[in-house]
């Protein structure tokens, strides 16, 4: 393999009727493990997902995997990563084992390796036990972790998830992470999502993506000691906050006040009880650096 | 990964019912119910190639799961042989149905077997070729459904595949011809014995011009990459 694992310089995608999904997009990935790539809806994150694995051609710039370029050695690519898109659907009629072997018999593994992988795949995702139910009759998450056991099972250098724990309940999520944190050891992971948690507590480096355009990479702690703010107090969405000194957001959840110390925390807890505003504490994460950059506004 | 009637018996059923009952109707109005029953080999083989294809390709890419076989080693041009080969499989047991039907009611000429044989390989080919354009032309393939019907109705059910070319005014049994369908059936009732009102040159012409036409345009369709 040469150069780094990927390599974006300039991407750019225009879709017909000018819709710009990415707008330069620049980076470079030299080392396994896992890459959260973290936005917004429409941010571009599978955009780039697309780009990176071949689906689709960029309108201007260029990207490399494993050192291949992928439109010009797009074979070579294909041949070295494996895929699980967003909101994909096994084939129904097939059972778990049946989808997990003939994907990796598609793939070029012989029989044997294939029966043994999809064995491993199955068992390490919960899906051993139902390994003979047709998808049909599957619950969403289990058919999205036949999808993930599918792509996993294959031998790859690079694996693109986009996506993957969307309507997974919290026990299967924890479990799809021991996988890719397995894979990660040989290869390298690159997933988005837009759970902040799960880029937060996964990924060894995360790319924070707006509009099209990269606004943030790094480290989780790097990440997080870029945020001046260490304590969050989330008030309700009708709470009056006018004239608190803190910086004040407003988010989905409710009204988000940031402290930059504890001192100042106390002064803005003091505040609150006095107008008898209910409210919670807790210390700053990637969400709120998210928040303030990328989808907060000021109240 | 072709799902056989195993998994599904009931398309089994479906697939056969129709083109029976008009067997049925074709045998006891005309006598010629041997010419149905090979035109509804032809047309389980054209079906098979063309609408079943198209159907599969378009409902995985709109389930995303052609996505996968993209990212990977397997080519393009790879996957949709390998997947009309194995939707030609599926057509083994209802022609091994019609087969037999054929032998009890009209009776058959064991020698013919091979030729009928090669008739539904033509009808395959053909039919997987033009699936395989029909599909790379669609740039909705939540509408390759609709086409695949509306297709299945001027090409299958309408011109004389499953009935008999002799009900037609005798202005368009030469015309008929022209339908690649019907030209398939008319190389199959050549090639197992059967006379028919076109030349055999005609119909045979037909056929390979209307195969030869749509395996060019297949090959030019670009399958997945946006």
């Amino acid at each position: 393999m040469g150069g780094p694992y990927i390599l974006a310089e300039g991407l750019v995608k225009v879709y017909p009727k000018g819709v710009v999904a990415l707008d330069g997009v620049s980076f470079s990935i030299e080392q396994k493990g896992i890459v959260g790539l973290v936005g917004p809806n429409g941010a571009g994150k599978t955009t780039l997902i697309k780009v990176l694995t071949t689906l689709t051609r960029p309108t201007k710039g260029r990207a490399e995997v494993l050192g291949y370029d992928v439109v010009r050695d797009y074979e070579e690519v294909r041949k070295r990563v494996s895929l699980v898109p967003q909101d994909a659907s096994p084939e129904l009629y097939l059972t778990p084992y049946e989808h997990v072997y003939w994907y990796m018999r598609s793939r070029g593994l012989a029989k044997g390796d294939a029966a043994k992988l999809a064995r491993e795949a199955l068992e390490k995702l919960g899906l051993w036990e139902v390994r003979n139910r047709v998808c049909a009759k599957l619950s969403g998450g289990m058919r999205q972790r036949v999808l993930i056991a599918s792509a996993l099972a294959v031998p790859a250098e690079v694996y693109f998830l986009d996506e993957p724990t969307v309507g997974l309940d919290p026990i299967a999520r924890r479990e799809v992470w021991k996988v890719l944190r397995d894979a990660a050891e040989s290869s390298l992971v690159f997933l988005t999502t837009h759970y902040m948690e799960e880029a937060e507590s996964l990924s060894d480096l995360v790319i924070m993506i707006n509009k099209g355009r990269i606004v943030e990479m790094g480290s989780p702690q790097d990440l997080l000691r870029e945020v001046k703010y260490r304590y969050r107090v989330v008030l309700d969405k009708s709470a009056d906050a006018s004239g608190i000194g803190a910086r004040v957001v407003d988010a989905e959840g409710g009204k988000i006040l940031y402290a930059e110390s504890e001192g100042e925390l106390s002064e803005l807890i003091g505040e609150l009880v006095k107008r008898g505003l209910g409210f919670t504490v807790r210390a700053t994460s990637l969400e709120d650096l998210f928040i303030v950059k990328v989808s907060g506004r000021e109240g | 990964m072709a799902l056989s009637y195993m998994k599904e018996p009931l398309a089994f059923v479906s697939d056969l019912i129709i083109p029976l009952v008009m067997f049925m109707v074709v045998q006891l109005g005309t006598g010629r119910g041997v010419e149905s029953l090979l035109g509804i080999l032809v047309a389980i083989s054209w079906s098979s190639g063309s609408f079943a294809l198209a159907r599969k390709l378009a409902t995985y890419r709109v389930w995303r799961l052609l996505d996968m076989f993209v990212a990977s080693p397997l080519k393009p041009i790879e996957f949709a042989v390998a997947s009309a080969l194995a939707h030609l499989t599926i057509i083994v047991a209802p022609a091994v149905v019609v087969v037999a039907i054929m032998a009890l009611t009209v009776g058959v000429n064991p020698a013919a077997l091979p030729f009928i044989a090669a008739s539904m390989l033509l009808a395959w080919f053909a039919g997987t070729a033009f699936g395989l354009y029909a599909y790379g032309k669609l740039a909705d393939p939540l509408r390759v459904s609709s086409a695949a019907n509306l297709l299945n109705l001027l090409l299958i059910l309408l011109p004389p595949v499953i009935y008999p070319v002799s009900i037609l005014p005798r202005e368009l049994q030469l015309a008929s011809a022209l339908v690649p369908t019907v030209a398939l059936k008319l190389v199959a009732q050549h090639l197992a014995g059967v006379p028919a009102e076109v030349p055999p040159l005609l119909s045979a012409a037909a056929a390979a011009a209307y195969t030869a036409l749509f395996t060019a345009l297949a090959l030019r369709q670009r399958l997945t990459v946006e």
